[in-house]
């Protein structure tokens, strides 16, 4: 089923095919792996394995950002057990993971990516009507850390993993990352944000 | 004493930012710094449509993105510099 959101001046919809590509590239950027919970690089061949996986999958939706009808990045909902943990099918999910990252060059440096955010916001709270939002940032991922805290999240927890990094052909070896855990309630969004879902849902004037 | 355009623009960036005037220039961009922040930058828009008695867009508002990007949009409302 493909689904699409529209507001704030962007437009969601569904990855399809024809996407995957240009998503691999971007998702294979430096600045964007290496704040990714795997760093790896993705080949053509995973990435085609994921996206066919994504064919039954009711726990997951992948979305491609566009503004001013430009692909600018990519937008993601994971349903989650609120006890377990495990995924879950997204329309009965309590909880939603929620994950985000700008592709364009262009739009790096932009608030544009509160539009993305705000969408889904909105989409999780009032349509899957979910009890919470939740993300996990790299603690070194300053960005993203400010970016959460001014959506209204609250940090819930912190956890280490052991990530494997190829220094050379045949050397590989294990670095610490720290992650923290936030959780978004309705309300702290609604408060958060009053201000900037203003500013973002104005009409064009000319 | 009245301000002219550039002076007005580069007065609303350091209220708004909280910087020096000198910091104002066309290549300053958002993040680049950690005064221009989201929240900055709403206060920057405030700003603006104040002193150039304009109301920006939602695009206008995304597209801002660096002072130079900051002149070209509020040309687009009739304001040179």
């Amino acid at each position: 089923m493909q689904y699409k959101l529209s507001g704030y001046g962007v437009e969601l919809r569904s990855v399809i095919k024809s996407d995957i590509e240009m998503l691999r590239q971007w998702r294979n950027k430096d600045h964007i792996r290496s704040m990714m919970k795997s760093t790896s690089y993705i080949t053509k061949e995973q990435q085609q394995v994921w996206f066919d996986s994504l064919e039954d999958a009711t726990h997951v939706r992948h979305f491609l950002i566009s503004y001013k009808e430009q692909a600018v990045g990519s937008a993601t909902l994971t349903g989650t057990s609120f006890v377990s943990g495990f995924t879950d099918d997204l329309e009965n999910a309590r909880e939603i993971e929620t994950g985000l990252y700008i592709g364009h060059e262009s739009y790096r440096n932009n608030i544009l990516a509160f539009a993305p955010s705000l969408l889904t916001c909105d989409y999780c709270f009032d349509e899957l009507q979910v009890e919470q939002l939740v993300a996990t940032v790299n603690s070194s991922n300053k960005q993203a850390l400010s970016y959460n805290e001014k959506l209204g999240y609250k940090e819930v927890s912190r956890f280490f993993t052991e990530v494997a990094e190829q220094t050379s052909s045949s050397d590989i070896k294990t670095r610490r990352q720290e992650w923290i855990s936030f959780t978004l309630q309705r309300k702290d969004y609604i408060e958060a944000t009053k201000q900037v879902r203003n500013l973002l849902s104005r009409r064009k004037s000319r | 004493m009245t301000l002219n355009n550039t002076e007005k623009l580069v007065q609303s960036f350091v209220t708004a930012l909280n910087i020096e005037a000198d910091q104002v220039t066309d290549t300053l961009t958002y993040n680049e710094i950690s005064e221009w922040d989201s929240t900055a930058h709403m206060i920057l828009i405030a700003e603006l449509e104040d002193q150039f008695d304009v109301m920006l867009d939602t695009d206008d508002i995304i597209d801002m993105s660096s002072v130079a990007q900051a002149k070209k949009i509020m040309s687009k409302y009739d304001v040179s510099f």
